[in-house]
């Protein structure tokens, strides 16, 4: 709770901002000003899922909510830059079956906690909640006035990471000549072992509906494993896929 | 948000691909010997191991041919089917589906009854485990006999840091009545909630790990073929306090059960050990199990209680199965026990009916 208020507060930081600008924001100087609303959806997901994965069990997207503001400068009447300042959480609960799947749990609870790490067959439920600070860049196409389109980069960095989740109903060995044992249920927190920062592409669209009011979407795709390959204790490298929709006001 | 929902897995569908080929199998397990099907007694699977009870006027070990299930897709060498001589030990190697894996069996075929008396002075490690097991000595071929089984194989799981017998819930001891080793049993806490304790116990039997049950996974008795009177031995035992779920001070169980087996029941577990009516007699403890007095050993002596005859041609061929079950807490198998109860057992025997 208190991180929401705080990305409100930061948000509306960057409105006032925004606004005090207002009278240089004309449109003699091909500069504008948005702030938008939106929510993420998507996953958090391999491309290409691992072989060890037979089945997706379930998928729910998460509220995933995004405050940003954007500088817009045209550099004549189709072309310009986008860049901004933005602040969302990606994530997603994810059901999985895998068989024979190299992974650690870490029993968190009782007078045995630890790591444990042996091959799993059984089901997985994954959570994955990221809350980053994301700088996207983007050359905006200006096809008429209610249309813009936008491609680019962004770049972003996770001020909250968390990826939990448990194993039910399945049997893990140590290796393949250990004896079997079934497990009811364990728990995992890969939370400490995520990369932090992200960087990949955006595309996306923006459709004014009602005076300086306009509908945006935007896609974004990650290009760094949410995973940290160097440290991760799941057989997968996993990344950012997610379709932002929401509102922005240009001033 | 249906329609958001929907979007979102045709995007994120795009993006990754659908299920893959499955993968060549890891495992290299010898799951179950399938024939023949007459005159086997019962198996006993462990790690590395196949002990094969068997009726001696049914199967002749020097000429027989088991067949086996192993894991999917892995290979056995040699080929079962050649091998017709069991008089001694063989070995196979299975190897699992992606090559990667091997283990080597030793099938043994035993084709006498268990011992009637058992000092715990030898115990050996299994391959690639931290735990310790007593070992009993065949006394008609000098084989190791590996009659005994406890909950020591799924604690290793939770224990994985550890390596060190001494951490797990059944270990040696060298606080021993006589010799040099007894059995401790102590109950431990796990990091399970749904099996918060391990009970330190010790059975004749087999412990299968891969049933959720946990009741299921204790498969007591083997087979045994004299007409037990009485069991006695030596034991100590000092109760951790109160037990997990109803807060009552916790105690121990030493029981000693003679069922029949059929082609149903080719043992009991922890649901049928209680009432099964294939159960012919029951030696166990007639009072509370409390903690004993003074600092040493004390007797015990519990006598059979039968409650139908005995066949003698069936216990001649097998047909019945004995099963001993120490645990030092009374109630562990629901897993209402406390964290350090510990049961020392040492120097117990079978005094059976010799006339019979």
């Amino acid at each position: 709770m208190k991180r929401i208020s705080l990305i409100i507060a930061l948000a509306l930081a960057f409105v006032t901002l925004a606004h005090a600008n207002d009278s240089v924001a004309t449109n003699d100087s091909g500069m504008e000003y948005k702030v938008a609303v939106g929510f993420n959806i998507g996953g958090t997901s391999p491309i290409g899922l691992p072989a060890e994965v037979r089945s997706i069990n379930s998928y729910m997207p998460t509220a995933n909510l995004s405050i940003a503001g954007y500088a817009v400068k045209m550099f004549n009447s189709a072309w310009g830059l986008k860049a901004g300042l933005r602040f969302e959480n990606k994530g997603m609960e994810a059901g999985i079956g895998v068989k024979n799947y190299k992974m650690t749990v870490n029993v968190q609870s009782g007078d045995e906690v630890g790591v444990k790490t042996g091959y799993f067959t059984g089901d997985i439920k994954n959570k994955t909640r990221m809350g980053y600070v994301s700088v996207p860049v983007s050359a905006v196409y200006r096809l008429n006035k209610r249309w813009d389109f936008h491609a680019g980069v962004y770049a972003a960095y996770a001020i909250d990471a968390n990826f939990t989740g448990e194993v039910v109903q399945g049997r893990i060995r140590e290796t393949p000549l250990t004896p079997i044992v079934s497990v009811n249920q364990a728990d995992y927190d890969y939370s400490g072992d995520l990369q932090r920062w992200d960087v990949g592409a955006e595309i996306g669209a923006s459709c004014k509906v009602y005076r300086n009011l306009a509908i945006d979407a935007h896609f974004t795709w990650g290009l760094m494993s949410v995973l940290d390959p160097d440290k991760r204790k799941m057989d997968m490298d996993n990344y950012n896929l997610y379709l932002n929709l929401g509102l922005s006001y240009t001033f | 948000m249906k329609y958001l929902s929907v979007l979102a897995c045709l995007v994120l569908l795009s993006f990754t691909s659908c299920i893959k080929d499955e993968k060549p199998n890891i495992e290299a397990d010898i799951i179950e010997v399938l024939s023949p099907r007459e005159g086997i007694l019962n198996v006993v699977y462990k790690p590395t191991s196949v002990d094969i009870y068997i009726d001696p006027a049914r199967i002749d070990p020097q000429n027989v041919s088991f067949s086996y299930r192993i894991s999917q897709g892995a290979t056995i060498l040699p080929d079962p089917q050649g091998v017709s001589d069991y008089s001694t030990s063989q070995s196979f190697i299975v190897t699992s589906e992606d090559g990667v894996w091997t283990k080597t069996y030793q099938v043994r075929v035993i084709f006498s009854d268990i011992p009637t008396e058992f000092d715990f002075e030898n115990w050996y490690q299994p391959q690639g485990e931290r735990y310790k097991m007593p070992v009993d000595v065949n006394l008609e071929t000098g084989d190791s006999l590996f009659i005994w089984s406890c909950g020591n194989e799924p604690y290793a799981f939770i224990t994985s840091k550890y390596d060190d017998y001494t951490k797990f819930p059944t270990q040696p001891t060298s606080e021993a009545c006589s010799g040099n080793c007894a059995v401790k049993l102590e109950t431990k806490g796990t990091g399970d909630y749904y099996k918060p304790i391990a009970a330190g116990n010790l059975f004749i039997g087999q412990f299968d790990g891969s049933k959720y049950d946990p009741l299921e996974s204790t498969q007591f008795g083997l087979p045994f073929m004299k007409k037990p009177l009485r069991i006695v031995g030596k034991y100590k035992y000092r109760s951790g306090g109160l037990t997990y779920y109803t807060q009552s001070v916790d105690s121990c169980r030493i029981q000693a059960i003679l069922y029949k087996t059929d082609d149903q029941v080719k043992h009991l577990n922890g649901y049928t050990i209680k009432s099964s009516p294939n159960i012919v007699a029951r030696a166990e403890m007639t009072d509370e199990g409390a903690d004993t007095p003074g600092d040493g050993y004390v007797d015990f002596d519990f006598e059979f209680i039968y409650t139908q005859e005995v066949d003698k041609d069936v216990l001649k061929s097998g047909g019945y199965n004995l099963a001993i079950v120490f645990s030092a807490s009374r109630n562990g198998d629901t897993y209402d026990g406390a964290r350090g109860s510990v049961l020392l057992i040492d120097d117990v025997k079978i005094i059976c009916d010799t006339n019979f």
